[in-house]
């Protein structure tokens, strides 16, 4: 058994097969990683998911326009036509997490490969019936909602920048932990309040530690230790807006 | 009497006959204790009577249960032998209850009575449990730990609901009399109360245990799980207890309103020993939450009226009363948030200080500094000799003295300003300074510079101010300003330091090169020229290209080729609007000699080659920039030197105009300052917002640099201490918790630390 390649490895193992194949970071990493990165497995998956994949294909190029290769938003809206959901249901996400797609706003016929491949489905109506359990394993599994909520992060975030604009940060919370946390009703009540001049975007830092202010305070208040505790200053500012008398 | 006990009925007799043996014993020996107890006599039950009744009931008991194996359970399904007899034991408490609180109702109405009842039928019931406890110990120690009682447990049960809790409001209130009759009238507490209070110390236990002390002759309960009891009693006696007292004491304070402070921290210190006293005498265990109470109601409710009355601070300060100071600051100080009260006082004696027009006026804010702190200088005199003569022995006070001077300094915002400006004006008075003085000076300086939170700012005007002083005032006295500059040292972490001393060396270096060079050789006049290293100076603005009279072009080329020899590979500029001269101008068969700066030079040379000049004429001549132009012009045009046809002064739009040399100029004076104003110059509006912009960038990069240098050193350290560390070392400014956190969350976006995993608190430092 091969040594476990190092970092800088990993990423040149990561650059050679997108030099073959049009693969995202994500995608190369997840294939790698499951063929104990070595390249040659990792390739004949590939291979073996674009020979049997014609179907897929079929799939996704009747979501294209003419001439694209990769899926616009007009496309996502009539995939997510045909799957009967809502653009800004949740379960898309998780779709999207699956398909380790790499930007909001477009799939590319890679992302239908290989994340139908692993859902062992063949056409969009395939997913739809799939939908139901997605959308249940989004709800009940913490550890899910939490993996597809940081992927959200890079997800929502364009290339030249490390951090999010507050509006989509706001959609994201929205979309994926209002219904799970019900103090994010409040939270979000706060980030309305916030006033044009004092928005920033959302730094990486701050995305995760609202998922943990969910997990570890919540609704329990009065465990949030904003004298002393390490919260970003962004969530110190929803406990004001909640008790402001605690400001000194 | 139910007998369903298994076996035969011949059985059943027996174990009641037995039973009745052990009634009618018992009978006996409850009269003996009754009888003791009415009387006060010592109980005299011997043992062998005990032993007796204990081994009726071993025998019985044990008997019963041989017979009947099976019945033997631990639980619920009782022996009924077992049972009736806890339950005879129980009804003899019982029944002992009842008479004792058929007493307590006889008797309940003085309150002397109650407390001599009370403690009595509790002595008394304790006594008899114990007594019991004793005859039926079997019971205890075997069978009815099967039951998950003892004797003791079941005792204070019974006592509790069967009494005590009838008794508790009357109880309460007999406790809450004599104390309200020792507050208001002074009479000694009676300690007979304590033990009315101990039973709500025992009230709230379940599990309990009873002691005799021969010694004494007192019988006790001793409490096991002190956790319960403790809350019975909070809740049942202390709460009641401390809302009497918060309401009574707010009646007196009530009446007590016009007081003197003196009187009232007099009146309120006696009524804490009281309290004390009563307390720890009856009912410590309620110490801390009576002082903290007492110390809510008499300090932190008074505290700001104490100290704002007319006879308060302001008055003691006034007439040195340095008893009635001491006092109020002790009284004061037992609950720290009150001292916020006296540095309000500073604050409001301040207010004169710290209120001023608004104004940005150099002029009006040079007077506003020095009086400013020329007060504060006065009231720290005052304070100061109060505490170095009389309250050296509280160090408290003395700290409280610099935490209130701080926050009324740091309160003010142009105090860092102000204070650079003050020092200016007491250098610039430097003419006949000895010393004594000098030191003296100096110390107060440097006192009141380490009140100031806002350094950087301070600095920043203080360079402004030093480049004044070195480039412009005829300073005799460079040493002062190096010694100033000394005492300044180790109270700031930055370069800002080295900057400053460097502008003084720079002074000196340039004086030396002067002479070694004798770059005056070969001028008629005295030249100096002084050479500043950037980035030390402030920022001035530079004008490059300028036209110059031959001769001066010369000596200035003369001099950079000397400083290119000696120092290669450096650049020099000129700022000719920071040189000074003095031109000597002869008209009208007198002389006069014209303090200007180089750039006036420059333009009024240009007046030897002929006697008027249009606007544009000279901006040609000099290529000097227009409103630098119009500045130098207007003093030699107020001074009438020159003359122009446009009456208003500041109106330069017309290029051509025409301006004149005055003829038929002169001036008593022979000394003229020709200086252009301040205040002509145009102030760059967003001026001040790039130096606040600036500043704030600067105070970014200490907190970062900071932070990274901490993580370095710890690679791994949990938020809190991290931010205490970092505030503790930075002290060029006052970084609140907020600023701080957000340079470490900057800090985590690009990637210098990382949160830990598992535990978010901590930090890692990343390489």
């Amino acid at each position: 058994m091969k040594p476990k390649p190092n970092q800088a490895q990993e990423d040149i193992m990561i650059k050679d097969l997108q030099r073959v194949f049009q693969l995202n970071d994500l995608q190369a990493r997840e294939i790698l990683n499951q063929a104990q990165w070595n390249l040659q497995k990792a390739t004949n998956y590939v291979l073996d998911l674009q020979k049997s994949g014609s179907k897929i294909e079929e799939q996704f190029k009747k979501y294209i326009t003419n001439g694209q290769s990769v899926i616009d938003e007009n496309g996502i809206i009539s995939f997510c036509k045909d799957l009967g959901i809502d653009i800004m249901d949740p379960v898309i996400l998780y779709i999207s997490y699956i398909f380790k797609s790499e930007t909001m706003g477009n799939y590319t016929k890679f992302d239908f490969l290989y994340g139908f491949t692993l859902l062992k489905i063949q056409s969009t109506s395939d997913l739809k019936r799939e939908l139901k359990r997605l959308r249940d394993e989004l709800n009940n599994n913490r550890e899910i909602l939490k993996s597809v909520y940081k992927y959200c992060f890079d997800f929502a975030k364009k290339k030249n920048r490390k951090d999010i604009d507050l509006p989509i940060a706001q959609g994201l919370w929205d979309t994926l932990l209002t219904n799970t946390f019900p103090i994010m009703k409040k939270f979000m009540n706060y980030v309305g309040t916030i006033e044009e001049k004092d928005v920033k975007p959302i730094s990486r830092d701050t995305y995760y530690m609202v998922w943990e202010f969910c997990v570890q305070i919540g609704e329990d208040l009065a465990k949030y230790d904003y004298k002393t505790g390490a919260w970003p200053t962004f969530i110190d500012g929803f406990y004001f807006y909640l008790f402001p008398n605690h400001k000194q | 009497m139910n007998n369903q006990i298994t076996g035969t009925l011949e059985i059943n007799n027996y174990y009641q006959q037995q039973f009745e043996q052990i009634k009618q014993q018992c009978q006996e020996a409850k009269n003996k204790l009754k009888k003791a107890f009415k009387e006060e006599t010592a109980i005299t039950i011997s043992n062998s009577e005990i032993m007796s009744i204990y081994s009726k009931i071993y025998d019985l008991s044990s008997q019963a249960n041989t017979r009947s194996p099976n019945n033997l359970n631990k639980h619920n399904n009782f022996n009924n032998v077992d049972l009736q007899l806890i339950i005879y034991f129980e009804d003899l408490l019982k029944e002992f209850i009842n008479e004792i609180y058929q007493q307590v109702n006889e008797l309940k109405w003085e309150k002397e009575s109650v407390l001599f009842i009370v403690t009595k039928t509790y002595h008394d019931y304790k006594a008899y449990s114990y007594w019991l406890y004793k005859m039926f110990f079997y019971l205890d120690h075997f069978i009815m730990p099967c039951h998950g009682k003892t004797i003791f447990n079941v005792s204070l049960k019974l006592f509790k609901e069967e009494y005590f809790d009838k008794c508790n409001k009357l109880i309460l209130n007999t406790i809450l009399q004599f104390i309200q009759e020792t507050r208001k009238k002074g009479i000694l507490l009676n300690k007979k109360i304590k033990q009315l209070i101990q039973m709500y110390s025992i009230m709230g236990s379940k599990t309990v245990e009873l002691r005799y002390m021969r010694e004494s002759g007192i019988y006790d309960y001793i409490c096991k799980n002190k956790k319960d009891a403790l809350i019975f009693y909070e809740e049942q006696f202390q709460s009641h207890f401390l809302l009497e007292t918060q309401k009574y004491y707010k009646n007196e304070i009530d009446d007590k309103l016009n007081l003197t402070t003196i009187e009232f921290i007099n009146w309120a210190n006696s009524i804490f020993k009281l309290e004390m006293d009563m307390c720890l005498e009856c009912y410590p265990n309620s110490y801390q939450a009576l002082i903290q109470e007492l110390k809510m109601i008499l300090v932190s409710n008074q505290a700001a009226r104490l100290v704002d009355s007319p006879t308060g601070l302001a008055d003691m300060l006034q007439y040195d009363q340095i008893d009635e100071l001491k006092l109020l600051f002790k009284y004061i100080f037992q609950i720290e948030e009150c001292i916020i009260h006296i540095s309000k006082y500073f604050e409001q004696k301040g207010q004169s200080f710290n209120n001023s027009v608004d104004s940005q006026q150099q002029i009006d804010e040079k007077n506003e500094a020095e009086l400013y702190f020329t007060n504060i200088l006065r009231l720290m005199e005052k304070t100061q000799d109060i505490l170095q003569n009389q309250l050296e022995k509280e160090p408290e006070v003395k700290n409280l003295y610099s935490k209130s001077l701080m926050y009324l300094i740091n309160k003010h915002e142009k105090s860092p300003k102000f204070l650079a400006i003050y020092i200016d004006i007491i250098i610039r008075r430097e003419k006949g300074r000895n010393d004594i003085e000098t030191d003296k000076m100096l110390t107060q300086i440097i006192c009141l510079f380490q009140l100031l939170d806002q350094r950087d700012i301070f600095f920043q005007h203080y360079q402004k101010l030093l480049s004044d002083r070195l480039l412009h005032f005829q300073q005799k006295d460079i040493q002062l300003e190096k010694q100033i500059l000394q005492k300044f040292k180790g109270e700031t972490g930055t370069n800002i330091q080295l900057q400053l001393s460097t502008m003084i060396q720079d002074i000196e270096e340039s004086n030396r090169f002067a002479i070694d060079q004798q770059i005056s050789k070969d001028i008629q006049f005295e030249f100096n020229a002084i050479l500043m290293t950037s980035n030390c100076w402030p920022k001035f603005d530079i004008f490059e290209n300028i036209i110059k009279p031959l001769k001066i072009q010369n000596i200035l080329e003369n001099y950079e080729k000397l400083y290119i020899v000696k120092f290669k590979n450096r650049i020099v500029k000129w700022y000719y609007n920071l040189g000074q001269a003095e031109l000597i101008y002869k008209i009208q068969t007198e002389k006069y000699f014209l303090n200007v700066n180089t750039m006036q030079m420059i333009v009024f040379l240009q007046f030897n080659k002929a006697d008027s000049f249009s606007i544009k004429n000279i901006l040609d001549l000099t290529n000097i920039d227009k409103i630098v132009l119009e500045n130098s012009l207007i003093p030699f045009i107020c001074m009438k030197i020159i003359t122009r046809e446009k009456s208003e002064i500041e109106d330069f739009s017309d290029e051509n105009e025409v301006l004149k040399l005055n003829k038929g100029f002169t001036k008593r004076a022979k000394k003229i300052k020709l200086f252009p104003n301040h205040k002509m110059l145009p102030k760059r509006a967003h001026d001040e917002n790039e130096e606040y912009q600036q500043l704030n960038q600067q105070r970014e990069l200490v907190v970062d640099s900071q932070l990274i240098r901490l993580m370095k050193i710890k690679k791994t350290i949990d938020h809190h201490e991290l931010l205490q560390n970092c505030q503790s070392m930075i002290s060029i400014f006052k970084p609140d918790q907020q600023f701080i956190k957000n340079r470490i969350e900057s800090l985590i976006e690009r990637f210098y630390i990382a949160r830990d995993k598992k535990n978010f608190n901590v930090y890692h430092y990343q390489n």
